[in-house]
């Protein structure tokens, strides 16, 4: 499948597998791909993995496999994914965000920079699937993308302290949601009320890595509508996905 | 009827928190493996006091809190890092079951070495887990372990405290926390090693490296940096993992520990063997390290 790839050791236990060094949904697709497949051929030899965007780590029982095999099985997991051309597509999932000024932090350096009007910026982030790249920095945080090139726009020089959880943000051509308040230096163009990590669920994470995300706008009336219902028990995250 | 043991945190220290073996599983998720740094020694601990190794334990900071023991008397015990414990004021021996009656305080004074310790308590801990692990996480994206990192004050409570005592192993009461005279941290090459020059790796491999007061549960970040750094831009994200030696733009080593981050954008000139990261979990901010570059092939059977 793969033009290029580099396999190194990411320390004792793991191996990494390196793409051509470039973000695109191509490439990504075959870390996902790949990722899929390790776990289906050798799942009992793996005790994690980390998929990024050009890469994937995995990470092996050092008490009952080597990473020559690990090597082995990783290789040959490659050739196959060439001739079977093995699919795996996430998720798709519609997510309500509120991009009212309130919520809107960068709203003004955004369109300044970008030098459209706010109603354009959020007609072009409602207007297309994004691409689950990979989850990091916090648990559960989800590198989306690509953005369109008339929106991309540069991280915040100085990181925000307290950005609120919830908060959907922007930089250069990535977007985000922010899991839980912490701190962070993208752009926030709005506010979801759903929870994309919460214990109160069996799977506590909404997103996963290769899922597509579609934003839909709502309003301030509704965003708290969904708050409150979600808030109170009236309404469960299955009532919007099943 | 089972009794049961309340501690009371009459101080909480430093930085104590509550830990197991951790969380592996989830880092595709962003969630760090976390867990106790010092695994061999949190083992240690629970096997001592007659418990499951993979119990929860307390992993004490530099400085220790003053523990209050009431209810039913307990087994305990103590590894890691010496930070001279107490009880009742008389000091209490290392890497040994210890006896615990009713109102008795666990206190600390002077670290000696090292700079993690770790208390077992004998029976079963009434904590919340998540993803199948009641290892506090500092950036507890939940806020249900909350109660994982200790505060002033604070009671936990442990059931069925009656454990069977261990004996303990042959020259296990000399085993303390931190580096041996000598001992240096073994390395293998990381991603990006070839990518640096002959001039920084020579610096990484030859030079005594101090670790700096910028040290956590994330990582301990070495206090000078390394000469011959030449990097212009950072990598597209990728994983990292417990034990990957970062170098930044400046040159400065971060080691990164069980609570880091999953994917980091820095070069990794090299990750530290799984077999000597609890050796690591002991350095404190100020103490001197060097590494040792082994192969792959070399470490099979460490």
């Amino acid at each position: 499948m793969p033009d290029y790839y580099r396999i190194t050791e990411l320390g004792d236990s793991a191996l990494l597998v390196e793409f051509e060094q470039s973000i695109s949904t191509e490439i990504n697709s075959k870390v996902h791909k790949l990722d899929h497949a390790v776990r289906q051929n050798a799942g009992h030899l793996i005790e994690f993995t980390i998929p990024a965007y050009c890469s994937l780590a995995i990470g092996y029982d050092r008490g009952i496999s080597t990473h020559d095999e690990v090597r082995i099985i990783i290789e040959n997991t490659l050739q196959k994914l060439t001739l079977e051309a093995a699919v795996k597509t996430g998720k798709r999932y519609e997510i309500p965000v509120c991009f009212d000024d309130q919520f809107a932090r960068d709203l003004e350096r955004i369109t300044e920079h970008c030098e459209l009007e706010w109603t354009e910026i959020k007609s072009i982030l409602c207007g297309q699937d994004f691409h689950v790249f990979m989850i990091g920095f916090v648990a559960g945080f989800p590198y989306m993308g690509e953005l369109p090139e008339q929106i991309k726009t540069p991280r915040l020089e100085v990181p925000r302290k307290d950005v609120e959880k919830g908060s959907v943000a922007i930089a250069e051509k990535q977007c985000g949601i922010y899991p839980t308040t912490s701190p962070g230096g993208w752009n926030i163009v709005g506010r979801t009320p759903l929870p994309i990590l919460s214990t109160d669920y069996r799977d506590p994470f909404l997103l996963h890595p290769a899922d597509q995300v579609r934003f839909t706008a709502i309003d301030m009336s509704e965003f708290h509508r969904i708050d409150t219902g979600l808030t109170k028990g009236k309404l469960r995250l299955s009532d919007f996905y099943g | 009827m089972a009794e049961t043991v309340e501690l009371t945190f009459e101080s909480s220290g430093l930085l104590t928190t509550i830990q197991d073996q951790g969380r592996t599983g989830y880092s595709h998720l962003g969630v760090p493996s976390g867990g106790a740094l010092d695994k061999a020694a949190a083992r240690l601990a629970n096997t001592l006091a007659g418990n499951d190794p993979g119990t929860p334990v307390l992993e004490i900071t530099i400085q220790g809190p003053k523990v209050r023991f009431d209810g039913g008397p307990c087994i305990i015990s103590i590894t890691g890092a010496d930070i001279s414990p107490s009880l009742d004021q008389i000091p209490a021996r290392l890497n040994a079951p210890l006896r615990v009656a009713p109102g008795q305080l666990l206190s600390f004074g002077k670290l000696r070495s090292g700079c993690r310790a770790y208390v077992a308590v004998s029976g079963t801990w009434q904590v919340d887990s998540w993803l199948g692990s009641s290892s506090a996480f500092l950036q507890d994206p939940t806020n249900i372990l909350s109660k994982q990192l200790i505060s002033k004050g604070q009671k936990l409570t442990i059931s069925a405290p009656a454990g069977k005592i261990a004996t303990p192993p042959a020259g296990i009461s000399d085993v303390k926390g931190g580096l041996k005279p000598n001992q240096k941290v073994r390395v293998i090459p990381g991603p990006e090693y070839h990518q640096f020059s002959r001039q920084a790796i020579e610096c990484f491999l030859k030079r005594e490296h101090i670790a700096s007061n910028d040290c956590s549960r994330m990582g301990i970040r070495i206090e000078a940096p390394l000469d011959g750094v030449h990097i212009e831009h950072g990598l597209i994200s990728s994983a990292v993992v417990p034990g990957t030696v970062q170098v930044t733009q400046s040159g400065h080593c971060v080691l990164l520990l069980g609570d880091a981050q999953t994917t980091g954008g820095y070069h990794r000139i090299a990750n530290v063997i799984s077999a000597d990261m609890d050796t690591l979990a002991q350095i404190k901010p100020g103490d001197s390290l060097r590494f040792d570059l082994l192969n792959i092939d070399q470490i099979r059977n460490i």
